[in-house]
């Protein structure tokens, strides 16, 4: 867990590693159980958890480009192979894309769409509704009528729908690290 | 007739009086009492023994813990055991409660918001309280996203702290409401078939067959939903929690 944080922090520049990396996750099983040292393109052998998760990038990026550097070519099984797996990697992730975004445990809070339903409606209510109080307390305590309630209203429709963005999996959790 | 008197609140008896408002025992106290009896009645019995070889009881007991903890290791990780005994405690007394509601004459207590907003605000209590012993005033860091322009990160936090604010309201407000709609739903639908067979006579009785087959399929909807929003209210919990254990992550 905390090393996989620290390897997204270090490279959340780069685009490339977090696409792949996600496309690769839903990977990981199959690899560690057919034993990864004896398996797959010579990427797959290099180094631990993440050196390994990084060097199938390397190999990903350049099967686009291989034709142009022949010493880099592989041999043509192994070549095939990565190939495959790549196809089967964004395969994947084009198929957990939705859930996958972001928001690991909260998948399984959505038991079904009923519930999910409600649970997005509420979380909006809840935003609104917390900014309403909010903005109407201050009116009262400070006499600022109507102006706390007006912005405190906005602010709250504003966390509402953060409330449901994440939820929803569209954006990212709040995290410290970034 | 009246889809809303099920939801009423009687007084069985009098306990004493503090200043000028009566303690009085409910039938919504009744109930979850009985709930509470229930279960411990269930998990006493079920590890009494403590068998290598369980018994159905011992069986069942062990179940509903595997489940509860598979849920929360999952969620707040090995550190988040530390909280077990409360969420299990919320979560099977949240479903014994939504179960009671759905046998007749039965009281459902979680259609109250007082009883939901009364758990979901000492979940955020919890959060709360434990994140700052835990972490200090580095719990404050989960407002300030880092990265954020100077000017708009005042917004930025005031947006971040009402979306914090808004969790016990959403948690309370989504147990409540799912419980409160769908009793009302059954009882409307069942005041269709007396206002049927009332108006029309037989006709109306033979063509009351309709809502009775739509109440069929609303309660096993119903039970659905009362196991399911128990489970997302303990889901919840666990999340939460797991702000409050991991607030960097």
């Amino acid at each position: 867990m905390p090393q996989r944080t620290r390897g997204c922090r270090n490279r959340r520049e780069n685009p490339a590693y977090i696409t792949s990396y996600q496309q690769l996750k839903p990977l990981r099983h199959f690899l560690d159980s057919t034993g990864p040292d004896q398996y797959g393109p010579r990427g797959f052998a290099g180094g631990g958890h993440n050196g390994r998760l990084e060097s199938v990038r390397v190999e990903a990026m350049n099967g686009d480009t291989h034709g142009a550097d022949d010493h880099h070519e592989p041999p043509d099984d192994e070549a095939a192979l990565s190939a495959r797996l790549q196809r089967l990697g964004e395969r994947l992730a084009k198929a957990n894309r939705p859930s996958e975004n972001g928001s690991g445990p909260r998948q399984t809070a959505d038991a079904s769409a009923f519930a999910r339903g409600f649970r997005l409606s509420s979380e909006l209510v809840g935003g609104v509704l917390v900014g309403a109080g909010i903005g109407w307390l201050i009116d009262r305590w400070l006499g600022t009528t109507p102006w706390g309630l007006i912005v405190f209203l906005l602010l709250g429709f504003a966390a509402g729908v953060l409330n449901v963005m994440r939820t929803a999996g569209v954006v990212r959790e709040r995290s410290l690290n970034d | 007739m009246d889809p809303i008197h099920q939801f009423q609140i009687v007084n069985l008896f009098s306990i004493g009086k503090l200043g000028n408002a009566e303690i009085a025992f409910t039938n919504s106290a009744a109930a979850m009492l009985l709930a509470v009896i229930l279960l411990t009645l269930f998990l006493v019995g079920g590890t009494a023994g403590g068998r290598a070889v369980p018994t159905r009881l011992q069986s069942a007991a062990e179940l509903t813990y595997e489940f509860v903890a598979n849920m929360l290791r999952s969620t707040a990780g090995h550190e988040g055991m530390k909280f077990f005994p409360y969420v299990f405690s919320i979560f099977f007394f949240v479903l014994t409660l939504n179960l009671f509601g759905l046998i007749p004459y039965g009281f459902t207590v979680t259609s109250h918001i007082i009883i939901t907003a009364a758990l979901a605000l000492m979940v955020f209590l919890t959060v709360v309280s434990y994140g700052l012993i835990r972490h200090g005033f580095h719990f404050f860091n989960l407002f300030v996203p880092k990265g954020v322009p100077i000017y708009i990160l005042p917004m930025i936090v005031a947006i971040e702290v009402l979306s914090f604010i808004s969790r016990p309201v959403s948690h309370s407000i989504r147990l409540f409401g799912n419980m409160l709609a769908g009793h009302i739903a059954l009882q409307v639908f069942a005041g269709f078939i007396i206002l049927l067979g009332g108006a029309l006579g037989a006709i109306g009785w033979v063509g009351g067959v309709v809502p009775f087959g739509i109440i069929v399929a609303l309660f096993g909807l119903e039970t659905l939903v009362a196991v399911i929003q128990a489970y997302v209210f303990a889901i919840l919990t666990c999340i939460y929690l797991n702000d409050a254990i991991h607030p960097g992550h």
